[in-house]
Order: C-alpha cells, then structure tokens, then sequence
C-alpha cells in the first residue's frame, strides 16, 4: 500500500527518512525513484546525500544550512506536484550467467531444484532467467543490488550458518529476495551462478553497474563463455550491454 | 570513529580538518620517521613514546629523521589519532581518505597497514611549519574517556514500532559494550527491548548512530563503517556529538541513553561545531 501522504521521520541529528509506504511493491518503489529525481532536479540547499530504498529515501542534511521544518515543506511541496512522466526512461541491462558451475553454485542450484519440488536444474535455470527483474534498490555492501522479479516457485530460505566468503559475481537468493554479490563477502544467500561482469569500482561514475530503477535481463552462458568474458573484463575491454528503453 | 579527535588533531598541524591521520585502536604501530616533520597524536591514551620517552598528547610535537615512535598501550579511551604535517598522502576515493575494509577501498590500497609499509604525507614548506611549533590544545577542551558514559539520542525513525515500556526499558537501563564491536556496529548485551511486533522491516537506509534492534531484542549501535541500507527497526539514533563518546569505548565499558528532541539535537549540534571552530591553541 502507498501511504496517500508520505511520512516525514527523524532519523537523528542530521538525517530525514521520506517513507511512501512499507512494502515491496513496484509502483511505491516508482514513487521513491520519481521523488529521487525530484529532489535532485530541485537542488535544495543543505542535502547531502540521498539513499534511496524500497519504500523510503534517507535524507542527509545539513541543519546548519536547511532546518528539518522547511526541509519537509520543500519536500511536501515536491511530493505534491510529483511527476512521474518525468521519470528517465529505464535502462536495461542485460547480465550473462553460468549456472552451476563449480561451487557452492552446483550444490545451490541442485538444493533450490529439490526444496521447490522441481523436476530438474533446468527448470531453476529457466525460470530464473526468464524473469524481468527490477532493481528496487542498491545497499548492503557498495554496488549491492536488491532485485525484485523473481518466480516465487525458486524461492528458497537462507542457509542456517551464512558461509565465510562467498566470491564477487554470485547471483542467488534469500527467501524471495535475489541479487548479485559485488564483492567477496559473507553470505547466508543460496547461489545457484555466477556473472563475470564487474559489479564495483571506485573509479567508475557512479561507481557501480546497476543502479535503483534498472531493469536486468540475464542471459545463460557456458563455462567457456564464463572464462572468455572474465578475461576480457579484467582487460577492461569488455562491454556491457546496456540499452535505453523508452 | 571518534572524528573530533583526528579534527582537533589535524586544527593542530594546520591541515585540513579531514586530511587522512591513523587511526590506532588499542595498540599502535611502531613506526620510524623517514625525514623531519610535525606530528600531533589526540583521542584515547595509548601511551605513545618517542625513542623510548613518554609523548605528550595534544599537542604539536617535532620529530627527526630517524625517530622511533612506540606505544606502551591502552591507559584510557581506546583509538588514539596520529596525524602529521600535511596529512597523509592517500588518493581520494568516492570522497573520501579513509579506508573501508569491507570493500577493500580507500586509505593506502583499501587495506589495513602492515609491517613494512611506507606512508608518504603531502610536503609542507619548512616556513609554515616553524610557527606551528609549541601549540597545544587548551586543558579544558581535551576530552576525558571514562568506561561509563550518556550517550544522547532522538528517538526514531521506528520508535513507533515499541511499545512505551520497550522506549522505557531502553531509556533506563545500562548497555554493555561487548566484543562483538567494530567499526561496522557495537553489539550491546543488557535487558531486552521488545517489539510491538515484528523485528522485521523492509529494509530502508541506516543513518550513522542508529540504534537498531534486532529480533533478539538487543541494541546495535551502528558506526562508520555500517551498511547503507537494513531490514530491523531503529528505536533510536545517536546524535552527532556523542558518536565520537561511542568511538572511545570498548568492551566492557557501560552505557546509558538518554533522549533529547530534534530542538535540542541541533542546539547541541551547533554547540559542538562551534567549539571545534573556536579552539584557540595556546
């Protein structure tokens, strides 16, 4: 449900979290996304940093320049005329992916065919990479993307004891969740593949592939495939495809 | 963690107040001088020595070429600021100079430093460094670290997810710093805050200081280095002054919140950014 007015919460001294509703859900997720674009196109003095969520923005600000009352008006009045025509167009980006290969992606991916009831690896594979799925948000670790899109028949639950380190460029599950680890990190998820593509790098701008709003498509490739694009990724030459939807 | 320190630390050399220094928890690393310059060491006493012989603290402090720097070891607070003429000379990443070990980025090559390593600080003209010399934070404006401390909060952004006698619970009872504590977040062990209903929210952005409770019903204090975005309720948020307090402490050292209104969270903010920019050294 989309709140019919947002909700202005102090979050502390210096921030402010705008919340449009408290649930996933693509058009409460469109909202944030529309007012993100808002606010930066407003440029109001005295905002730092925008994290924008699910369902939320968290607003950093400077109290020093911008009081937290005439932060809300300001906002307020955005929210109020919120456009969202003015929305950029999505971009697409599309992700190859070896299922399976190696572990823990052979046992993940055999252990999410057998707890959902399905006939076979095949079936996870082909039902995870048939969906659209939408980037609702980037956070946890930096370039970290929260997917939503994902058939509910692969859904599986956390491991009981997270793994240590999982490597960067696994794609997997957390319940209904999925996403993509950016960096070496430890993980409950369930893994079933992995991407070559670079998540992550500092130097980029913005440092990260994806960013909230983005539609991915994922596309099966081979071992082989795997092994050629990685290296061709670590040369830098490798590109992306990315493709503006209108 | 506790940026008053490296600020005041760097208002002392002259450098940018966020020029990069290091941080040293508990113990420091011994390190020789490769060529004459300043140095100011503020926060948590490690007992710093110079070629063997107590270091003052707070104060701007000459060093030679050859000169050996060595800490005997925590006597209060816990991270001790070293910062050196001109800051020390590390690339800018995502703005910043410091390093994030999560993500391997950031300070020298995203990585905590080792035996061997050599840190190069930005050249100052000789000039501006002689009058520098003799400086010292007045008496009164150097913090004291004790093991128990008030740390103030606003309540919020979730507050409306407790019930009033979990806002109680939390705003009368003393928290325990436990060793489950780091840059990222401090874990604290006391008596159980308990949710309305679900500890589960659909994750939103973590600002620095949120105080969030898990479904075991025990706060973490989340730091610097915290994630940007998580999915449990934040009861509370500590207010900016005193996260450089929490940056001072470690396990077993003992907490209590106490609210302030958002009114009160910007006077004493403002009160506080004042200070800094009125340090008059002696």
């Amino acid at each position: 449900m989309i709140y019919p007015e947002a909700r202005y919460l102090v979050a502390g001294d210096q921030n402010m979290v705008v919340e449009f509703g408290g649930e996933i859900d693509i058009a409460l997720n469109q909202k944030v996304h529309s007012m993100v674009s808002a606010i930066k196109q407003a440029e109001i003095a005295g905002i730092r940093e925008l994290i924008p969520t699910y369902r939320s923005i968290l607003i950093n600000y400077e109290p020093s320049i911008i009081s937290f009352a005439t932060l809300q008006d300001k906002l307020k009045a955005l929210e109020n005329r919120l456009d969202f025509s003015s929305l950029p167009s999505p971009r697409e980006v599309e992700i190859p992916i070896v299922y399976g290969y190696g572990e823990p992606y052979k046992s993940d991916i055999e252990f999410v065919a057998q707890y959902n009831g399905l006939g076979s690896v095949q079936e996870v594979i082909e039902l995870f990479t048939s969906g659209d799925y939408l980037v609702y948000m980037l956070g946890f670790l930096p370039g970290f993307a929260y997917f939503g899109g994902m058939s509910e028949k692969i859904a599986t639950p956390r491991l009981d004891k997270p793994r240590i380190s999982v490597p960067a460029g696994s794609v997997g599950m957390g319940g209904k969740q999925s996403g993509i680890l950016p960096l070496d990190s430890p993980s409950g998820w369930r893994y079933i593949g992995r991407t070559p593509l670079k998540l992550f790098d500092p130097s980029w701008q913005p440092p990260t592939l994806l960013r909230a709003g983005d539609q991915v498509r994922f596309v099966q490739i081979s071992p082989e495939q795997y092994e050629h694009i990685s290296r061709k990724v670590k040369e830098g030459i490798f590109k992306v495809k990315v493709t503006s939807k209108s | 963690m506790d940026g008053l320190a490296l600020r005041i630390a760097n208002r002392l050399l002259d450098n940018d107040e966020y020029a990069a220094g290091l941080e040293c928890t508990l113990l420091g690393p011994k390190s020789k001088f490769l060529n004459d310059t300043l140095i100011a060491i503020t926060g948590g006493d490690l007992a710093p020595l110079l070629n063997g012989y107590p270091l003052p603290m707070w104060e701007v402090i000459p060093v030679q070429k050859g000169d050996i720097l060595s800490w005997r070891g925590m006597r209060n607070g816990c991270r001790a600021y070293l910062s050196v003429a001109g800051g020390i000379d590390v690339p800018l990443v995502l703005g910043s100079r410091s390093t994030y070990l999560r993500a391997r980025i950031g300070g020298l090559e995203g990585r905590a430093l080792r035996t061997g390593d050599v840190l190069k600080s930005v050249p100052v003209s000789s000039e501006k460094l002689e009058h520098l010399i003799g400086r010292k934070v007045p008496k009164e404006l150097i913090p004291e670290y004790k093991g128990f401390e008030e740390i103030r909060v606003i309540l919020g952004p979730q507050a409306d997810h407790f019930p009033e006698e979990s806002i109680a619970t939390f705003l009368n009872s003393e928290y325990t710093i436990t060793p489950e504590s780091d840059r990222m977040g401090y874990r604290l062990e006391g008596p159980e805050i308990k949710h309305k209903g679900k500890a589960d929210i659909i994750s939103d952005g973590i600002p620095l200081g949120a105080v969030q409770v898990p479904g075991n019903c025990k706060p973490i204090v989340l730091m610097v280095d915290r994630q940007t975005t998580g999915g449990y309720t934040k009861i509370a948020t500590v207010i900016t002054p005193d996260i450089s307090k929490l940056g001072q402490m470690k396990p077993g050292d003992k907490i209590r919140f106490r609210e302030v209104s958002l009114a009160q969270g910007h006077q004493l903010l403002n009160a506080f950014q004042k200070m800094i920019d009125q340090i008059k050294f002696k």
